[in-house]
């Protein structure tokens, strides 16, 4: 008889359709004995892309002085009161993305920015988005453009901010008082003290144009809030209010400007002991972080969303009287099929029995008359007030194409003879049918004012280096119009200037200066008080200065619906290409972030690339399969794109995100001139003004493939069979999920999926009466968007390996999100699970180190002691989650070269930068514990729950991630710990990790869901945890659904 | 003896053996022939084959080079098959370093006449393949240049090893088996280094045999002591080799990663060192007893009892192939029972079912008299085991560790240049150091040979 | 080798193993002991024949093997469970399991290396020579012949009567061994070999001594940096990055650290211990408790006693020790008892503490603010043991000398404050002790002996000259340079000489 006993709840779980129908081609890649890939052809670029990091240099590590290296100690002169060296000051500022400000806590360590973290107290929510985790290193980029020059046929002229001086002084100074000729390119700001400075230049040249480009922007939203309301409106959500959601291909738990307060609003409502759980609708073409979360997902293609929409508000017209129905309602086609009509249906009951405490939103993606209609369903709803509010967002502008394309015309008319680039990049991300490229290069004097020396500064006669935020004053406004304020955390490494110092430059005032103009325009605003400015900037924001809710809106035009779309796709019909925002390098802009180019996609996994994203039956009815590398055409316009299949795409869609193929960047992004090829594809050069979300008539030539190597964290290759049916056997046990019904039913049903004998160890364990640190991550909440894992990256100084040392698997990651599918290949459902150092007590990795290299502190963290390492790996063979990562090479040998110094600003000095030959994990964040414990104990105090907070909690938006001390009663892991959702993972092992999980439970729609059966015996065996009646078969049928 | 019955070593004393040395067989024979291959020059293939070992020796001399000087990662290891190759190999010549001690020891101890023939040769072997097994796990650790760690001496850090490690019973273990193995072989060696001394010509000669040789007379109170020391340490080397493999394959089963963890490990590895052990000491015999003029000595019944052991310990490890597969099953334990469905029909199933062929199947040849006594079937067959062996090390470490308990971090290894190149090498080291032996030092125990004749034993009763 | 040569012993050589073994048997029971046979090979019942008996060596395996069991018991206790214990696995420091397989390694290793080397030692080997090998047909002892040898030293050893009892053996022939006087012994240069060879491996631990003693300054040798040098900048680290060559980098001016509320000037008299007027504040702006003195206590022990002395009379151990060596320049520190400092407001002591006071440096950066108003708060408490301070607590009249007249001189006025501000004080006192120098006290109109042996009057030129130029005239049992040039104007110094005239006696 079995000794281990386990019900068969389990799903099958698979990757790509591939897999489950084991075609020949994927037989073939099976079968082939060591596949290395194409290993030769990228190794020769990857390497030169990290500065010879792979190790081709025969010195050790730096051999270069064999004699102990002398030390010196340069404190500072005159120490400013209340520092202490080497204790860690926060400083709160704002780091800007597309013309939203997002407040921040940065960490300074002697003077240096080390981290960025959410400012809590800010009142558009505490949250720091990936970019803003990965600031410290575009900070000491290498790469980063260090000093302004003039660009003469091509050619770098080393010049100097005297010279820009001078040559402003004879080329534009002349056309003060007019300006005709002139036109500045600018990123979107939000920033009040901009807008007054924008004011000066425009008295200065009031014939100039001043024009704003954002490649990502909510313009068609700003387009119809702007129309219904009469002005610059804003919504925002209170996503813990709504027990029903609808998203309408609309990210807004990861790419919305507020998605950690979504995120979090949104996550206290999936935690069903806390609060009634919402049940959640997502409608989407691409799977988002969002459409993770969601209870049910149609993936519909983008043109369709409308339709779907349709479809919902003529139902809750028809059958709940909510709102009025729609002129036209789409019934063929797509919708005409059972699902959609059930789904339909599923959502327009719940939401019309919800209303006032529902919430319908769309994405950006969606045309400006979805974005109004939703407005009108959700105030016909009656959940304006509740779940949705909309805000006079004034002055604040979502920029579109149109100005764009009309400067861009007048620069091709030769109207323009100065174009300034204020930290845009239109060269290489404006819209390709603009050709920007070729128009810009008719302007005489073309300026780019910017970070990096990218494509558009190479095309430009001057380029003048930016301070990065980090070194700059500045202000702004966050989504909710909080007036939020920047200071700088270090003097400009480089010189740059501030955005501010620019302008005032351009406009002849050489005397404005950011920090004293953004107080003057505070003082316009709030009165002249020095000690509320003070306040304001070290609080970060001034409070009570959020927008003011906007009136009641116009009649929303009648949407409708182009019938050519309602049909499902088939091969016969083209493609529709859907443009993302990714959610690594956002535009493009961080392309250059290797922490970011590493960072698996929270749904492909991908790593150092983009791709063409198709769904497992549009790849199957066109014979396309992973690493295929195939030309697409759009709208006349072709590009080689390698395909990465997808389940959850919807058919006939192929999801391009933007923001790679760089060219002009950095030596991770990519730099021709360095022969450092582009990282991804450059999706830009299929993207036009009336393709700038969706692109319709996509056809793909499938006569002509290549391979291009993808690599991905996760699925490092292809599965067989025996894989498949392995995983599938498993991953019920290690992810466990439920319904709703079955929890209420069986709150502890997580706890008895796999039975075993009682663990019993053999000796009398090691007790932990003092400190007990643990964690638990709640599944239910957790959607998989990976900024933890950047942000142990950056706390813990992780390095980057590159694409083919992930490609060999060596990814070195201390967090990593595993994601698996369930359910209809088409339609699945995807779990994600965090996993990091479990932090066994009886761990396993311990006992078999050979020098106590790994060792169990008296608090219970399994510490791994690194000069004591000598790199047996053994302790990595022996982690049943094999969350241990190894040094293969010495990743940082990089940080040793003279462009490393700089790097090296960036690095948490509390953290060891580890060699190779040593192996390394999570470590529960054990700095910040001892840092609280110093901070605690100097005053005779125990640390309290919520004194150390690990870098991945502190940064989850959906707060999935517990930590404390599990010997304090109170404390919010301990509740965890006993919660009746928790479970370890592989408890049989009896390694009694102190990380567990919160089992996640879906909120089923009982008309989209099979039916519950509730289980029988699963009531009376707790202690033991041996359980031998035949239940394991009844339990096998929850989970066919969908 | 009939066919159907287990081959045993021990079943052939009872028969009336052929003479296990055969053509003229005095004692002056018998010195003459195998002294004289380290008295004249030798045959142009051992330049050869020398000229070769040294040219991969120095091929291992790069790749250990510039594996120190880079890390590890010039390996195809990753995560999760933290460990590749350089244990694979670790285990092979481990395995291999087996059969020397126990014919040596075992043999002697079952007072096994035919071991003489083969034994010295054997030992040689042994000690050779645990000095290429040391040198992987010395080279695999991350940092080489702390190495010392694992040794129980006073360090900086004022921190010892670690007991409970397996990785440090491996350390004590391959450390002692290597030692007490070199004892045991120049033990052995003495009274022969005696004999060359004694036949030496030249006074380099004379001097260097003599000093090896220890003032040796061949006194009978020597002998006395001698033997008696031989014993015991026969009898200490026993269980030493039985242990030694254990050890080695606690690394794996003391593990808790599915396809290690078993209890069936100790005994199914120390049969696959004998396995392995004979089979490399078959494969290295047929060439040296055709070369060096030894076919007196090393006899085709010496070489047909070595195959009997092969088929007998190649149905051991087949045996044990089965029984892990029914012990999967048999536990009910979902991640065990993968382990080896994925060994057999997973992506290195390749590797699993070249491991069958070559360890089970291929030695069921030797049912046949006529197998067993064929020199080329023999050393096609031993070839085709030690190339089985080391895939049985292969699926034993990669296969388990490429797909353990977490799907999410299931990972293919591959192997690079430079694994190929410490493999391919360590043969080097393997070949140099006993073309080396071959030259200079007797190849059969040539005291102990002599026991084995009529004229060592009295014809009178007394 | 020497021409002089003695029988050793008597050879006889025999062809078969039949032969030896019944010649054995005659010799033995001729009751010869120091004899024997030599064979090829070892030779079944030669041991009876010749009745050797059975060796001790098991015995010294057993042993061996004991102790190196124990041993590795001993050791992996010692070192896992008692030296250096830690947590391994949740397990017990101390579980025999899984140490069995050391201790069996250890038992097989010792026993095994006993059993080799007392062998040899009991057969009196290695040895060089062998007076036998001087037969030449010695050499076939180790081919195929069997010899059988009595020596000379044997007791019952007689020349003829030994040979013929070998000749009734059947031996195939006989032959006297010579041995010489002098053996031969191994060539120099292989002595010397080894004894190079032996003095090598001593090197590894003389070069461990070396480095264990030697005192050169160069830092040691370090191939390997792995991680004591790390690519990241710890506290007050050099960078070859920035011009001041420091990775700190300042706080810029303006922005505002949540740990900067000192800078917010929120509450302006917390943080400079002046209030918005300017004034000092009279008292510590945080409430006083027990916990609150005695956090000032700990602070003033840790942070001020060194120099002002637990009981801040100002006889600190630097204090102490400066005036042992009798350091030039040395400025003692304040007696904080003194009046002048009794009387101060809070927020002036507060200041002097942030921002330091005469050679005092500020304690800002190494103080929080808290603290240092709890140092305030405990000054003033430590005060009220003392007589000034007590007067400041409990309201007892001032002497007249720490108050000025009210009828004073404006301009002696200024400068009796001047006095005390410009920190004269500090060494000149005015109650006639003597501190770092003389007292202002009767000064005026005194006659000084100066170093070069004149005598000059304090009138107030030379007051005036001495402020402007200490060093001009040096009194006798002062040394030159002590005195600093106080910053200060015509004007005050007017006003000084003033006061220290109307001090006149």
């Amino acid at each position: 008889m079995s000794s281990l006993e386990r019900s068969e709840s389990t799903q099958k779980y698979w990757r790509s359709l591939n897999e489950l129908e084991q075609t020949p081609e994927f037989q073939a890649l099976v079968e082939t004995e060591f596949p290395g890939g194409p290993e030769e052809e990228w190794t020769e670029s990857s390497r030169r892309r990290f500065l010879q990091l792979m190790g081709a240099s025969l010195a050790l590590g730096s051999m270069s002085s064999c004699r102990w290296q002398k030390e010196y100690i340069t404190p500072m002169v005159d120490r400013p009161e209340d520092w202490v060296p080497g204790k860690p000051r926060h400083y709160a500022s704002m780091m800007q993305v597309g013309g939203v400000a997002a407040g921040v806590v940065v960490t300074s360590y002697d003077g240096r920015p080390t981290k960025v973290e959410g400012s809590p107290k800010h009142p558009a929510g505490a949250g720091t988005s990936t970019y803003a985790q990965a600031a410290t290193l575009e900070l000491c980029d290498p790469d980063r453009s260090q000093a302004p020059c003039q660009i003469i046929d091509g050619a770098e002229v080393d010049a100097s901010w005297e010279g820009f001086e001078s040559f402003l002084v004879e080329q534009l100074y002349g056309l003060r008082g007019s300006g005709g000729g002139l036109a500045v390119i600018a990123q979107s700001d939000s920033s009040p003290a901009m807008a007054a400075l924008r004011r000066r230049f425009e008295e200065t040249y009031p014939e100039a144009t001043w024009v704003e480009w954002e490649a990502w922007s909510r313009d068609e939203e700003a387009k119809a809030l702007a129309s219904l309301f009469g002005g610059p409106t804003r919504p925002t959500f209170k996503a813990e209010a709504a027990d029903i959601l609808l998203t309408l291909d609309d990210d807004f738990l990861e790419l919305h400007p507020e998605h950690k307060k979504n995120a979090r609003g949104y996550a206290s409502r999936r935690k069903p002991e806390e609060r009634a759980m919402n049940r959640h609708y997502a409608v989407e073409p691409s799977f988002s972080v969002t459409g993770v979360g969601a209870d049910h997902r149609l993936p519909v293609r983008g043109s369709q969303v409308a339709g779907v929409l349709l479809a919902i508000q003529a139902e809750l017209a028809v059958n709940y009287g909510v709102g009025s129905a729609p002129a036209s309602v789409p019934t063929t086609g797509l919708f005409a099929s059972g699902p959609v009509q059930a789904f339909v249906k599923a959502v327009a009951g719940d939401l019309a029995t919800h209303r006032g405490s529902c919430l319908v939103t769309a994405g950006v993606n969606q045309p400006a008359e979805v974005h109004a209609t939703v407005v009108g369903l959700n105030i016909a709803l009656g959940n304006r007030g509740n779940t949705v509010e909309y805000h006079a967002a004034d002055g604040m502008t979502e920029p579109g194409t149109e100005e764009l394309s009309a400067l861009v015309e007048s620069m091709r008319d030769g109207a323009v003879d100065t174009v300034v680039c204020l930290g845009t990049n239109p060269v290489y991300d404006s819209p390709a049918d603009l050709e920007f490229t070729s128009a810009y290069s008719r302007v005489a004097n073309r300026i780019h004012y910017g970070l990096y020396r990218d494509e558009t500064a190479m095309a430009s006669t001057w380029h003048v280096n930016a301070a990065h935020w980090l070194e700059a004053w500045a202000d702004g406004r966050s989504w909710d119009g909080t007036h939020t304020f920047a200071q700088p955390l270090i003097a400009p490494l480089y010189d740059g200037r501030d955005r501010y110092a620019f302008v005032g430059g351009l406009i002849g005032r050489g005397d404005i200066e950011a920090q004293s103009w953004i107080q003057q325009q505070f003082n316009a605003l709030y009165g002249p008080d020095e000690l509320a400015w003070r306040k304001a900037i070290q609080r970060g924001f001034q409070p009570g200065t959020s927008f003011v809710k906007a009136g009641a809106p116009g009649v929303a035009p009648a949407l409708t619906m182009d019938s050519g779309q309602l049909e499902p796709w088939d091969e016969s019909m083209p493609l529709e290409a859907v443009f993302r925002l990714d959610s690594k390098v956002y535009d493009g802009r961080f392309a250059n972030l290797g922490w970011l180019q590493e960072l698996p996609d929270p749904l492909t996994k991908l790593t150092w690339d983009n791709a063409a994203v198709i769904g497992v039956g549009t790849a199957n009815a066109l014979g396309l399969k992973d690493h295929d590398l195939v030309e697409f055409e759009l709208n006349g316009r072709k590009l080689e794109l390698a395909v990465y299949v997808m389940p959850g795409q919807a058919p006939g869609t192929v999801g391009l995100p933007i923001g790679y193929g760089r060219t002009t960047c950095g030596h991770v992004a990519g730099l021709a001139a360095d022969e450092i090829d582009p990282v991804g594809f450059d999706t830009y050069k299929l993207r036009t003004t009336d393709a700038m979300a969706f692109g319709q008539g996509m056809t793909v030539d499938r006569e002509k493939k290549g391979f291009y190597q993808l690599v991905s964290t996760q699925d490092h290759h292809v599965i067989d069979t025996t894989g498949m049916d392995g995983r599938a056997d498993r991953i019920g046990d290690l992810v466990r999920s439920g319904t709703l019904e079955e929890w209420r039913d069986h709150p502890d049903f997580a706890q008895h999926r796999v039975h075993h004998p009682p663990l019993k160890s053999t000796w009398k364990e090691h007790e932990y009466s003092d400190y007990k640190w643990g964690m638990a991550v709640d599944l239910s909440a957790c959607n998989g968007c990976g900024a933890c894992t950047v942000a142990c990256n950056a706390e813990n100084n992780v390095p980057i390996v590159g694409k083919d040392q992930v490609f060999k698997g060596r990814e070195m990651t201390w967090m990593r999100m595993d994601r698996y599918f369930t359910g209809d290949p088409e339609n699945p459902q995807v779990v994600s699970q965090p996993v990091s150092c479990m932090h066994c007590e009886n761990a396993p990795c311990e006992q078999v180190c050979p020098v106590a290299a790994t060792v169990h502190s008296s608090e219970g963290t399994n510490d791994m002691v690194y000069n004591r390492c000598i790199g047996t790996r053994y302790c990595s063979n022996n982690c049943p989650y094999k969350v241990r990562r190894f040094n293969f090479l010495n990743w940082n040998e990089d940080l040793q070269e003279e462009d490393g110094e700089v790097r090296k600003l960036s690095m948490n000095p509390e953290v060891t930068v580890r060699v190779r030959g040593v192996m390394e994990k999570c470590s529960y964040c054990i700095q910040r514990i001892s840092a609280a414990r110093i901070e605690r104990h100097s005053k005779g105090e125990r640390i309290q729950d919520g004194d150390v907070v690990s870098a991945c909690q502190d940064v989850c938006p959906s707060e999935a991630i517990y930590f404390g001390d599990l010997n304090d009663e109170s404390s919010a892991v301990r509740k965890k710990h006993d919660n009746d959702r928790a479970y370890a993972m592989l408890p049989e092992l009896n390694n009694k990790p102190r990380t567990v999980y919160l089992a996640a439970i879906r909120n089923l729609h009982p008309d989209l869901a099979p039916a519950y059966e509730p289980h029988g015996g699963h009531g009376g065996h707790g202690g033991d945890g041996h359980h031998s009646d035949g239940h394991s078969d009844d339990s096998g049928k929850e989970v066919e659904h969908v | 003896m009939s066919n159907g019955e287990i081959a045993s070593a021990e079943l052939d004393n009872i028969i009336d053996p052929p003479a296990l040395v055969q053509g003229k067989a005095d004692l002056a024979t018998i010195t003459e022939t195998v002294s004289r291959v380290a008295e004249h020059k030798p045959p142009k293939a051992w330049y050869i084959g020398f000229a070769m070992a040294l040219g991969v020796l120095g091929m291992l001399g790069m790749a250990v080079l510039y594996l120190i000087a880079t890390g590890v990662g010039v390996w195809g290891n990753n995560q999760p098959v933290a460990w590749g190759w350089p244990i694979v190999n670790f285990v092979f010549w481990v395995g291999i370093g087996h059969a020397g001690t126990l014919i040596s020891a075992v043999l002697y101890l079952f007072r096994q006449g035919w071991r003489t023939g083969i034994n010295r040769f054997s030992e040689a072997m042994t000690i050779f393949a645990v000095i290429c097994a040391g040198l992987f796990p010395a080279i695999h650790v991350g940092r080489i240049w702390v190495i010392y760690w694992v040794f129980p001496i006073p360090n900086q850090m004022a921190m010892w090893p670690q007991f409970r490690s397996p990785l440090l019973w491996d350390v004590f273990a391959v450390s002692t088996y290597f030692t007490v193995s070199l004892l045991f072989w120049y033990m052995g060696l003495v009274p022969d280094l005696a004999t060359l001394r004694d036949r030496s010509k030249t006074k380099i000669r004379r001097l260097m045999y003599g000093i090896f040789a220890l003032g040796w007379t061949g006194a009978n109170r020597q002998w006395h002591r001698y033997e008696r020391a031989y014993l015991l340490l026969a009898a200490l080397a026993t269980p030493l080799v039985l242990s030694v493999h254990s050890v080695v394959s606690f690394d794996f089963a003391v593990s808790q990663l599915p396809g290690w963890h078993t209890t069936i490990f100790p005994p199914y590895f120390v049969a696959g060192a004998i396995f392995s052990g004979f089979a490399m000491v078959v494969t290295l015999a047929v060439p040296a007893r055709a070369l060096f003029g030894l076919r007196d000595l090393i006899t085709l019944r010496h070489l047909e009892l070595m195959n009997k052991v092969i088929m007998a310990t190649g149905m051991l490890v087949g045996y044990a192939y089965a029984m892990e597969f029914f012990m999967a099953w048999y536990s009910g334990n979902k991640y065990e029972g993968f382990a080896f469905v994925n060994r057999a029909f997973g992506p290195y199933a390749w590797a699993y079912w070249i491991m069958v062929t070559c360890n089970v199947i291929t030695p069921q040849i030797y049912w046949f008299k006529k197998a067993r006594r064929s020199i080329p079937i023999m050393f096609v067959v031993s070839i085709f085991v030690n190339i089985g062996m080391w895939f049985e090390r292969f699926v034993i470490t990669v296969t388990s560790l490429n797909r353990d308990f977490l799907p999410s971090s299931w990972n293919y290894f591959s192997p690079t240049v430079i694994d190929w190149a410490t493999l391919i090498g360590s043969f080097g080291l393997f070949f140099t150091l006993f073309l080396l032996f071959c030259r200079f030092l007797p190849q059969v125990a040539i005291a102990e040979v002599k026991t084995q004749t009529p004229h060592a034993h009295s014809h009178s009763a007394h | 080798m020497s021409n002089n040569t003695k029988q050793f012993a008597v050879l006889a050589e025999y062809e078969t193993v039949d032969e030896i073994l019944s010649a054995a048997v005659k010799v033995r029971d001729a009751g010869y002991a120091k004899w024997d046979c030599y064979t090829p090979m070892p030779v079944h019942g030669l041991d009876d024949a010749m009745g050797v008996e059975q060796t001790r060596l098991p015995w010294f395996t057993l042993c061996a093997g004991i102790t190196g069991g124990s041993l590795g018991v001993l050791m992996q206790w010692w070192m896992n469970a008692v030296d250096y214990p830690f947590i391994t696995s949740g397990k017990p420091d101390w579980s025999l399991p899984a140490n069995i397989p050391i201790v069996f390694e250890l038992t097989i290793l010792f026993s095994a290396l006993t059993t080799f080397f007392a062998m040899w030692i009991m057969n009196n080997l290695p040895r060089w020579y062998s007076p036998l090998s001087r037969v030449k047909r010695f050499a076939r002892a180790t081919d195929d012949r069997f010899f059988l040898a009595i020596e000379t030293a044997d007791p019952l050893f007689d020349a003829s009567a030994t040979e013929s009892l070998l000749r009734e053996t059947g031996a195939h022939a006989i032959e006297s061994v010579e041995d010489p006087d002098e053996s031969p012994t191994p060539p120099i240069w292989l002595k010397h070999s080894l004894l190079i060879a032996g003095t090598g491996l001593l090197i590894p631990l003389m070069i461990i001594a070396y480095a264990r003693f030697n005192t050169q300054e160069a830092p040691r040798v370090h191939l390997v940096p792995d991680m004591d040098f790390q690519e990241k900048y710890k506290a007050q680290n050099p960078s070859p990055l920035f011009e001041d060559g420091r990775a700190a980098r300042a706080q810029l001016a303006g922005t505002f650290a949540f740990e900067d509320d000192h800078l917010i000037l929120e509450d302006p008299g917390y943080y400079t211990g002046k209030d918005e007027g300017g004034d000092y504040l009279a008292e510590v702006p945080i409430e006083v408790t027990r916990e609150f003195l005695e956090r000032g206590r700990q602070r003033y022990a840790i942070n001020c006693a060194v120099c002002h002395g637990y009981d801040g009379v100002g006889d600190g151990t630097v204090n102490q020790r400066a005036q042992s060596l009798q350091t030039a320049g040395w400025i003692p520190p304040s007696n904080l008892h003194q009046a002048y400092i009794a009387a101060q407001p809070k927020g002036q002591l507060f200041e002097s503490i942030t921002m330091g006071i005469r050679n005092m440096p500020g304690y800002k950066s190494a103080i929080t603010t808290e603290d240092r108003w709890a140092i305030v708060a405990y000054l003033e408490a430590l005060q009220g043991t003392q007589e000034a301070g007590a007067r400041q607590l409990w309201g007892a009249a001032p002497s007249v000398e720490e108050v000025s007249p009210s009828d004073e001189d404006p301009l002696v006025a200024k400068g009796r404050e001047l006095h005390t501000t410009k920190t004269c004080i500090a060494c000149h006192s005015l109650d006639g002790t003597t501190l770092v120098s003389g007292s202002f006290l009767g000064l005026a109109g005194s006659e000084r002996k100066l170093t070069d042996g004149t005598a000059v009057v304090a009138d107030e030129a030379y007051l005036h000259e001495s402020i402007m130029d200490p060093n001009a005239k040096i009194v006798e049992g002062y040394v030159p340079g002590l005195m600093v040039i106080p910053p200060i104007s015509d004007d005050e110094r007017e006003a000084l000489v003033a006061f220290i005239l109307s001090l006149k006696q």
